[in-house]
């Protein structure tokens, strides 16, 4: 059992910390309201009481203070501090991709030394420092990012882990918790060895899928979108096995790499078609890319417009009913065990059900002679587009075919 | 008065208001010009824009720039009925736009967010965060201070521990 590491500010921050908190704006409730709500700032503005008393008490504080400090450049007054945290929150979150660059905005001044931690946006890649550095502490420092932010939600989390011992899997599990929770937009999580040590050459655990680190979904979520990548060193998902659980924002799931275990029967264990068909009800788009130890996916999804399956290794059948289901992808479907059927090899059975079906995309370099896709759809009266097929038919490849 | 207030609307935004800026500057636009602007919007919607809407946190000279913004802008919707207008029109209202935001010079670009803010214009409150955005990025914080004058008020000491508090963000 790893103990999660505790990331502890250094010794003189503290006393700093509780300087800076008894000076810096009291704007965060602010920041704790999204966006759209400058609406209403600006209503309570026209009644005539301001919001932001506290922040210009503070701001004279400041003065006063600044007053015994030499200046930057006499003359230039510095505006942008001046400016209340929503919009600071604004401007950081169209600041680039590279989220260092908003977390290095702390070092600016006093004033700034918190405004990123509650910025609408942060991300998180432990990969950005030079390869051959060790991160002090990269889970540490999400831990506490995320406990300075309290109970504030935040529009979207994104974090990179490119190495296994940047955090243990108790914090993943924590930051999981911490995101469907407090994430209203997107979260994703990218365990994903940037550099293809082991992801290429090394078999995926096939049989030891019980020693490998859990990732845990909860059984209740907010987040619109979820995107968890799993690769390299998957990680085992397990799905909330709660009968109350439920995803009721959820529109978009992407989950890559994971391995699900499904071969094994356990009592009382939701499979992932139980999970998305209960507990999601407004998922519009599914993304299953390389699950290990799935046999079988069952859907029955009203609102799924979208349907991407890719690279799957032991996935022998599909059946998705989905009355609202406008595109289907399958890309490099690979079996390792047949089963048979009338008499021949079938190494993927795929029935859907779902006439309002538009799109079909059906792409697999890999296929073989003895590699065979059993495909039925029920309700092809509007499909208007088949793309990529690389499909065995009467013997012949037919490849990058692309009709409608 | 409501119903003549809808025809005056419909017969190309007819109906015209009086924005009155901090130093007494007056602006005549039409309502559809104004009503880009969510707070006006929801003060024509209220009826209470008779006397003139008062502006008392925007300068003259931000709002001449607001109300040209906006006059822009509204001509866009009002030809977005014309494909073959509308599609010059956007051309022409990306060139405005570029330049006034590449105009933008510290001290006004501060101002016109606030105004943005206050008068609740997204699309204009979204540009200007855009505009400073970009000349944050690429920066080092010292870059970043000597863009905005921002007096680093930290001690040495206090700076180095916040630089080894966030040490993930900073390369050195």
């Amino acid at each position: 059992m790893v103990t999660p590491q505790r990331y502890c500010p250094p010794l003189p921050l503290r006393s700093l910390a509780r300087h800076c908190r008894s000076a810096q704006p009291a704007a965060h409730s602010l920041a704790a309201a999204p966006l759209p709500s400058v609406g209403r700032r600006v209503l309570i503005r026209l009644l005539g009481s301001s919001p932001s008393t506290s922040y210009a008490m503070s701001r004279r504080r400041r003065r006063q203070r600044r007053h015994h400090r030499r200046r930057v450049a006499p003359g230039d007054v510095d505006r942008i501090s001046d400016l209340p945290d929503d919009l600071l929150h604004l401007i950081l979150s169209y600041v680039s991709d590279d989220s260092a660059e908003v977390t290095r905005t702390s070092v600016l001044s006093r004033r700034w030394r918190r405004v990123w931690i509650h910025a609408q946006k942060l991300c998180f890649d432990d990969d950005r420092q030079s390869r051959w550095r060790r991160l002090a502490n990269f889970g540490g420092f999400v831990d506490w990012a995320f406990a300075q932010r309290g109970d504030a939600d935040i529009q979207s989390v994104i974090i990179f882990m490119s190495r296994l011992d940047s955090a243990t899997p108790e914090q993943v599990n924590e930051w999981l918790r911490y995101a469907v929770r407090r994430v209203v937009k997107t979260f994703w999580f990218n365990a994903c060895d940037s550099t293809p040590i082991g992801a290429w050459w090394a078999p995926p655990p096939r049989d030891h899928g019980h020693q490998l680190p859990t990732v845990e979904l909860p059984s209740h979520g907010r987040t619109a979108s979820i995107n968890l990548n799993l690769s390299s060193y998957p990680f085992r998902l397990k799905l909330p096995a709660s009968p109350a659980a439920r995803y009721e924002a959820l529109t978009d799931l992407s989950l890559s790499s994971a391995w699900f275990g499904e071969d094994e029967a356990v009592a009382g264990r939701r499979t992932l078609g139980d999970f998305i068909s209960s507990c999601c009800p407004r998922l519009r788009k599914l993304e299953i890319i390389d699950p290990m130890r799935l046999p079988q996916l069952v859907l029955r999804a009203e609102a799924l417009e979208e349907l991407i399956v890719a690279s799957t290794r032991d996935t022998q059948t599909m059946d998705v009913t989905a009355p609202n289901l406008r595109i289907f992808e399958l890309h490099y479907f690979n079996s390792m065990t047949s089963v048979t059927s009338y008499g021949e090899s079938i190494d993927l059975v795929v029935r859907i059900t779902a006439p309002r079906l538009e799109e079909i995309a059906i792409n697999n370099s890999t296929l073989e002679i003895e590699d065979n896709l059993d495909l039925r759809i029920h309700g092809l009266a509007s499909v208007r587009r088949l793309k990529n097929l690389t499909l065995a038919m009467h013997g012949h490849n037919c490849c990058n075919t692309d009709y409608g | 008065m409501a119903a003549a207030a809808a025809e005056a609307t419909t017969d190309g935004g007819g109906k015209m208001i009086i924005l009155i800026s901090a130093d007494g500057k007056r602006f005549e636009v039409t309502e559809a010009v104004a009503s880009q602007s969510q707070l006006i919007s929801n003060m024509i919607e209220d009826d209470c824009t008779e006397n003139g809407v008062r502006l008392p946190n925007v300068d003259g000279d931000i709002l001449t720039m607001v109300v040209d913004y906006c006059n822009m802008h509204a001509g866009d919707a009002a030809a977005a009925g014309d494909t073959m207008k509308a599609s010059s029109t956007e051309e022409e209202l990306k060139k405005f736009d570029a330049e006034l935001v590449q105009a933008l010079e510290n001290p006004v670009l501060f101002k016109l967010i606030l105004a943005a803010n206050f008068l609740n214009i997204k699309s204009l409150l979204d540009m200007t965060c855009q505009r400073v955005a970009d000349m944050m990025s690429g920066k080092t914080p010292e870059q970043m201070r000597e863009t905005f004058s921002i007096e680093n008020d930290f001690t040495p000491e206090e700076e180095a521990a916040i630089r080894q508090e966030n040490a993930w963000a900073f390369d050195d």
